[in-house]
């Protein structure tokens, strides 16, 4: 007998499963049984595929698009506070002041 | 035992390490340089005052995150809100569901052209830091936790101290609007219609 072993058995879902679950899936807010499922899912159904591929490229641009270069006036600012904090850490409450 | 250096040199680990996304998320929230560099340097001053309660290390960026958007909250949210834009954005059709996929994907040009990745490959930064700002301020929150700084639904829950189930549903809504407002701007650059022109004309 030639029965095929599946490595593991992946419930079946539908098109609407997947897209109810779309985001939380591309956040990885899913159990990874689910992840497993829709994963099969969209290897086997273009439209889905096309669906999830947009928004997850999309979603990589949004976080590409942040700004994290930081101002030379803040850079200071802050490096001054940690000094500060440093030596009021380092003498003790009240022992920095004057 | 913990010596007397010992949090200050955590303390400063931590701040150095997530100052760029402090700043970045206090640019969008502020919307505006100076204020988010006065909200950064707010945050920093009451992360310090507060360094007690950061009992697990590994928790740092919630809380850091959280501190900031407590002062945020009780200095900035009144001066910053654009009602005009929001408006725009999530006005009287109130489009909750709006997909930019639905608008871009034409099934019957699969073989002739992607518009859905072109209209990605044309979206410049600025173009998603203006839909980011046009947000409402709520929206720009979770937007900025989650999609930005890849924070879990459960750390932004706790950062911003609502449910786990509110994040979730703000998201929904704050990820259409978001594509509503890219697309609106696209519209208006003409990258939509060009688009439109890949339709061959026989």
């Amino acid at each position: 007998m030639t029965d095929s072993k599946k490595p593991e058995t992946v419930r079946e879902i539908d098109c609407d499963e997947v897209m109810r679950q779309l985001f939380d899936f591309l956040d990885g807010e899913v159990a990874e049984e689910v992840d497993h499922e829709i994963h099969h899912h969209i290897d086997e159904c273009r439209s889905c595929f096309t669906r999830v591929e947009f928004e997850r490229v999309l979603k990589e641009r949004i976080r590409a698009s942040k700004d994290e270069v930081l101002p030379e006036s803040l850079q200071d600012r802050i490096t001054d506070m940690l000094k500060q904090f440093g030596t009021a850490n380092i003498t003790g409450p009240g022992k920095n002041r004057e | 035992m913990a010596r007397p250096g010992d949090s200050y040199d955590l303390f400063e680990r931590v701040v150095t390490g997530e100052m760029g996304s402090l700043y970045g998320t206090a640019l969008r929230l502020t919307r505006n340089p100076s204020d988010a560099e006065d909200l950064v340097a707010e945050t920093v001053a009451k992360a310090w005052a507060a360094q007690n309660s950061l009992n697990d290390p590994a928790k740092a960026r919630p809380w850091l995150f959280r501190i900031m958007t407590n002062c945020y909250v009780s200095t900035y949210r009144k001066r910053g809100t654009s009602p005009e834009i929001e408006a725009q954005i999530c006005g009287d059709d109130g489009d909750e569901d709006f997909s930019l996929f639905e608008r871009l994907h034409q099934p019957f040009l699969l073989w002739w052209g992607n518009p859905e990745q072109e209209f990605i490959n044309k979206l410049l930064r600025e173009d998603i830091a203006a839909a980011i700002d046009a947000l409402p301020e709520d929206f720009r929150l979770v937007v900025m936790l989650v999609d930005v700084e890849g924070f879990a639904y459960r750390d932004a829950a706790e950062t911003l101290g609502i449910p786990v189930n509110t994040v979730r549903s703000r998201l929904k809504r704050a990820r259409a609007y978001l594509q509503k407002s890219l697309w609106r701007h696209a519209s208006e650059l003409g990258v939509e219609p060009e688009m439109r022109k890949v339709v061959p004309d026989r």
